[in-house]
């Protein structure tokens, strides 16, 4: 029900389309954002498709310099799916085409939004025994990118409401089931009552289903997709 | 940096170094819908309210000094129940205690003490009573009847509640409900747990509207997204998902519909869901109950809980009752399960009896009449002919009424034994609903008033004719009982159609024949100069008294 009610806010796909046509001035903030977001997954692609972590990092760069300045999206056409198949599609076919372009550019273009690799490069490096193919590099931090950007955005919310402490403490429940969690613990440390602290993290869990599945409907063409979509991000999680 | 950390729930290491260290796998797991479904997010992105924590007595007994908290009773949606003494009275009482994160908000208190004081007016047998309310400390309190029992939950997990314990404890819902209704009071979560049997059996609804206290917002406040609906997703009617603010007591008999069905079945009825009786071995015609109080439009629903127990009296007082193998899966061999509860529930009316025996007393009546009727004519004695024909209008009025009350048709079909059950098994359109809006119901309907009012004027006209001779008497009720065998006709024909039988059209032949041809007959001997008005009438009599028979007997299985 909530994702067809919401959809009437701004996907990914519309801030990509409205982009490419229009020169809305939210259109290009938003566009950069999407660029922050998603930059990890594309790095990591880059990488594992052997470039190194210098030329991985220029060739991202490049890449949203490109579609930030919206050449790119007058040559991909894809199938209006996934915002993920279209992100990586457009990454393959700028990798092909333009790699040459680049390599004759010079190098250290104007950096469009800033990457820090070193904790990724060493994230990958943790994950350098496992085979994994570039696609799977790419789903798997596109994946974590999309609950960072979850994470974010509820421990943005508290903030607003001057509760960061309580998202704090509280953190710990969104990976736990409720027995491995006792709530007497979190209690005595906020010095609530235990049935405070359930109401709390009732409320905690379900506002980040909430923002899960908005985060998740902005990335699918239709809200039909959202839980399928859910399923699929499980599933590349559950890899490893 | 590099230290990696291992996840203290699916133990594999956390190579993330975002999301504040929590592992990622885990917290997308959580992300699941379904995910602990009990007191989280329910279905159509419904929430339950969260019950508090289960404060230990020790801990709330200096707000109460003026009770003895004996033990905490558990948690429910709306709050949590303590048993507790009042020492002065020497009583059981129940305290719940609401909501405590809503300590501080104003406009709760007052909702609280309105409502707390419409519940306080609920006293009925049914319904568990309210002795006291108001705030003690941090709580909002509620101090109630102890109901020393068990839930019809507790009934259903032991998955033993036999058809005739849900047609015996449905009607006593409706009771408490209909008598809660005219007060105005909707209950918004009737539900098994809220469905309380003493040790004596009986039944006594708790959290009277609780709902309504809870209930952020009230009316005024449009859904937002902090917005909570109140109920169990489960028991809730459509319109109160959708629009909270216009629920009415037909919101209810929804969720009496859905208790209903699971008191019957074990089981929801979710989605597209088979009529009972295709589940498990109940009478058929409790399809028609179930399915009416299930209707998604309120409009389309039993309008009053008064209507549903009527049914289900109807339909557990006469034989067929709960006999009828509705699957054939469940052999004759096996026998229902005993009550699995010693505990004694309340006698069911044995209308059956009752309506046999004034059946064949108003059969004696009906001839008893008849042959007064015949004396009188034949002799010329007007006055004997019009006590024979008021003995023979009282004599069919009782038949009809005898009929009725026994399910007269399926008392008929019972004795054909080679006839099929009808089948009931199309819910939609004609389940339960009348196109004549006016006939609908039944034993007590207002359909049944209008036409015993009929009834008694026909009789009056006929005895007027006959007693003083008028020929326009006589005239008007020649007429009306046409109109009566029209009618009648047109009822039978619809009630057997919507059955299904095959032998409409022989039956309406024979019908016009039986209304007709002694009318015909009467006519023309009248013209002949052979007979007289008299006759004409006693004739007219007789043939009225069959229609309406045929049309009583038709409204009341409609």
């Amino acid at each position: 029900m909530r994702p067809s009610d919401a959809w009437f806010r701004t996907t990914h796909w519309s801030v990509v389309l409205t982009a490419g046509r229009s020169d809305t001035p939210g259109a290009q903030a938003a566009l950069e954002n999407l660029c922050r977001i998603y930059w990890r997954p594309l790095y990591a692609y880059a990488r594992r498709r052997g470039h190194s972590p210098e030329d991985a990092a220029d060739l991202t760069q490049e890449f949203f310099r490109r579609l930030l300045e919206r050449q790119s999206l007058a040559d991909v056409h894809p199938d209006k799916g996934r915002f993920r198949s279209f992100l990586l599609a457009a990454m393959n076919h700028f990798l092909s085409d333009a790699w040459d372009k680049a390599q004759a550019k010079k190098r250290g273009a104007a950096c469009v939004i800033a990457i820090d690799v070193s904790e990724l490069e060493t994230q990958l490096a943790g994950l350098a025994g496992e085979a994994r193919t570039p696609e799977q590099a790419y789903e798997r931090q596109w994946a974590l990118a999309l609950l960072d950007e979850v994470y974010q955005r509820l421990e943005r919310e508290y903030q607003e409401h001057g509760k960061t402490e309580l998202f704090a403490a509280l953190r710990p429940a969104l990976a736990g089931s409720r027995e491995a969690q006792p709530y007497s613990e979190l209690a005595q440390g906020l010095g609530l009552s235990e049935g405070m602290v359930r109401v709390a993290v009732h409320r905690l869990r379900r506002r980040y289903r909430e923002v899960l599945r908005e985060v998740i409907a902005d990335s699918v063409a239709h809200p039909d997709e959202v839980e399928d979509e859910f399923r699929y991000l499980l599933r590349v999680l559950g890899r490893g | 940096m590099t230290e990696a950390r291992i996840c203290p729930h699916c133990g594999k290491p956390i190579i993330h170094t975002g999301l504040g260290g929590v592992c990622p796998e885990c917290m997308l797991k959580v992300g699941t819908p379904t995910q602990d479904p009990v007191d989280e997010a329910g279905p159509n992105g419904t929430q339950i309210v969260e019950p508090a924590g289960c404060l230990t007595p020790a801990q709330i007994a200096q707000d109460f000094p003026q009770i003895e908290i004996l033990e905490c009773l558990g948690r429910g949606g709306m709050g949590v129940v303590y048993r507790a003494r009042q020492p002065k009275l020497n009583r059981l009482v129940a305290l719940k205690l609401l909501a405590p994160e809503r300590g501080g908000d104003p406009r709760f208190a007052e909702r609280f003490e309105r409502e707390a004081q419409a519940l306080a007016r609920l006293n009925h047998p049914n319904i568990v009573t309210v002795y006291d309310f108001g705030v003690a400390g941090a709580h909002y309190y509620l101090l109630m009847e102890f109901v020393d029992g068990t839930s019809l939950r507790q009934l259903l997990k032991a998955g033993s509640l036999a058809p005739e314990q849900a047609l015996a404890i449905v009607p006593r819902i409706c009771e408490a409900l209909q008598f809660a209704h005219d007060k105005g009071v909707v209950h918004r979560d009737i539900k098994p747990e809220n469905v309380l049997l003493d040790k004596e059996g009986r039944v006594k609804i708790a959290d009277f509207g609780i709902a309504k206290i809870i209930a952020r917002g009230g009316e005024q406040r449009a859904l937002t997204q902090d917005e909570q609906v109140i109920g169990t997703p489960h028991y809730m009617a459509p319109e109160q998902v959708e629009h909270p603010q216009r629920v009415d007591h037909r919101a209810d008999i929804y969720s009496l519909g859905v208790v209903f069905y699971e008191m019957l079945t074990g089981e929801l009825p979710l989605g597209k869901f088979a009529p009972p009786s295709r589940r498990v071995q109940v009478d058929v015609r409790l399809d028609e109950v179930v399915l009416h109080a299930l209707e998604k439009e309120p409009d389309r629903r039993y309008q009053r809980a008064s209507e549903v127990k009527t049914d289900v009296e109807n339909i557990a007082g006469s034989p067929t009752s709960s006999h009828h193998a509705a699957s054939p899966g469940l052999g004759q061999d096996q026998t229902p399960p005993p009550p699995p509860n010693p505990a004694p529930m309340e006698k069911l009316p044995p209308a059956e009896i009752q309506g046999q025996q004034l059946l064949f007393r108003s059969l004696f009546f009906l001839f008893f009449g008849f042959f007064w009727t015949g004396i009188g004519l034949k002799k010329g004695l007007p006055w004997v002919a019009a006590l024979g024909l008021v003995i023979t209008a009282a004599g069919s009025i009782g038949l009809l009424w005898g009929a009725s009350r026994m399910q007269g048709i399926e008392w008929w079909r019972k004795r054909r034994k080679g006839l099929p059950e009808p089948d009931l098994r199309s819910p939609g359109k004609d389940t339960g609903k009348s196109p004549l809006p006016l006939l609908e119901g039944s034993r007590l309907s207002p359909g049944y008033s209008v036409v015993g009012a009929l009834l008694l004027v026909e009789c009056g006209l006929i005895a007027t004719g006959i007693i003083t001779g008028s020929a326009y008497c006589l005239l008007i009720a020649a007429f009306s009982s046409v109109a009566w065998g029209v009618v009648s006709m047109i009822c039978a024909a619809h009630f057997l159609s919507q059955r299904g039988i095959r032998i409409i059209y022989p039956l309406i032949g024979l019908l016009i024949i039986i209304e007709y041809l002694p009318r015909y007959r009467t006519i023309t001997l009248q013209e002949s100069g052979r007979v007289g008005p008299l006759y004409y009438s006693y004739i007219l009599a007789m043939n009225f008294a069959l229609c309406s028979a045929v049309l009583f007997l038709v409204l009341h299985r409609w």
